[in-house]
C-alpha cells in the first residue's frame, strides 16, 4: 500500500480544479481503506502487544475493509449519516476516492502478494508491480507540496475573481 | 448486514489461514511462500528468527546478520517442518516513515473534513 500522504494527494491535487465540497470527500474516500484496514488493525494490534486484552479475532475482520467490497459497503454506511439530498453524491466521491486508492495500491509490487481485489468471491491476487511498496514515500512531501502549492493558487484565484 | 457477513468472512478467513499467514506453519514441506512486509519479533543466534503477523508468528530459518526486533521485511522461502527456510530477504526500512506520513495523513484529514462538510440538524450535510 501507498503511504496516506501520498493517497490524500491522488485526490487533492487533481481536487484544487474543481470546485466543491466533493473534493474533501473524495480525499476521505481516498484514504478510507488505509483508515480502516490499515490504521485500526495496526493500532488493535499495538495495543494487543503493550497487553491490551484484545483477541487476535479482533483485529482480523477489520483487513478486509481494505479491499474493494469492504469500502464500497462502508461507503454506503457512512453516505446514510448525511442529509438524504447529499448521500448519493457523498457515496459516489467516497467510490471515487477508493478507486484511486485501489489503483495506486495496485501499481506496486509484492512479490506476488498482491491485493485481494475480488474477495470474498475470489482468493486471486492482484499487482501490477510497476514500483515498490515503499516508492512513494519519497515522493509523498513533493506531491504535498505540490499540492499545497496548487491550493493556494486556487483560493487566490478565486478570491481575486471575487 | 452485507458488511457484517463481509467481516465475519474475513474472520473465518484469516482464523482458517485462507488469507494472511496463519495457515504456513501448517503447510506441507517444501511449499514456497512469500512473507511480505513482515515485523521480526525476535531474533535466535545466527541463524534463526521469528517474524510476526499480528500474534501469528512464523520461525524462519536464515542468517540473522544486520536483522534487529522490529525491522521489517519481506522473505521467500520454503516451509520444512513448520518453519521458513529463508531464500531471500527483501528489507523495507521506509517503513517508519510510511506510518509518519499516516500520521501525518489522518491530521490532514482531520483539518480538511470541516471545511467540505457541516453538521445540520437533520444529519452530516455537504458545505456550499
Amino acid at each position: 500500500m501507498a503511504d496516506l500522504v501520498t493517497h490524500l494527494c491522488t485526490a487533492l491535487l487533481p481536487g484544487a480544479l474543481v470546485r466543491s465540497p466533493l473534493v474533501v470527500v473524495a480525499a476521505t474516500g481516498a484514504a478510507l481503506p488505509d483508515l480502516l484496514g490499515r490504521a485500526v488493525p495496526l493500532t488493535l494490534d499495538g495495543a494487543r502487544r503493550a497487553g491490551a486484552p484484545i483477541p487476535e479475532a479482533a483485529i482480523w475482520p477489520w483487513v478486509g475493509l481494505h479491499e474493494p467490497f469492504g469500502w464500497t459497503l462502508v461507503a454506503i454506511l457512512i453516505g446514510q449519516l448525511f442529509v438524504r439530498r447529499d448521500r448519493r453524491r457523498v457515496v459516489l466521491a467516497l467510490w471515487a476516492g477508493g478507486a484511486l486508492h485501489t489503483l495506486l495500491d495496485l501499481i506496486q509490487g509484492h512479490h506476488g502478494q498482491g491485493y485481494l481485489l475480488l474477495a470474498p468471491f475470489s482468493l486471486r491476487t492482484f499487482e501490477l508491480g510497476w514500483t515498490g511498496s515503499e516508492a512513494t514515500v519519497g515522493w509523498a512531501v513533493p506531491l504535498a507540496i505540490a499540492t499545497a502549492a496548487a491550493w493556494v493558487v486556487r483560493v487566490f484565484a478565486t478570491r481575486s475573481r471575487a | 448486514m452485507l458488511l457484517l457477513a463481509l467481516m465475519g468472512w474475513w474472520t473465518w478467513a484469516s482464523a482458517t489461514g485462507l488469507v494472511g499467514y496463519r495457515g504456513v506453519p501448517a503447510m506441507a514441506d517444501d511449499t514456497r511462500v512469500v512473507l511480505s512486509l513482515l515485523r521480526v519479533d525476535a531474533v535466535h543466534g545466527d541463524d534463526r528468527y521469528t517474524l510476526a503477523s499480528g500474534a501469528t508468528l512464523i520461525d524462519v530459518v536464515g542468517p540473522t546478520m544486520g536483522l534487529s526486533v522490529g525491522d521489517d521485511v519481506t522473505i521467500g522461502g520454503t516451509v520444512v517442518g513448520g518453519h521458513v527456510v529463508e531464500q531471500w530477504r527483501e528489507p523495507a526500512p521506509d517503513r517508519g516513515q510510511k506510518r509518519l506520513l499516516g500520521v501525518a495523513g489522518l491530521v490532514a484529514i482531520a483539518v480538511l473534513l470541516p471545511l467540505g462538510i457541516r453538521r445540520d440538524q437533520a444529519g452530516l450535510a455537504l458545505r456550499g
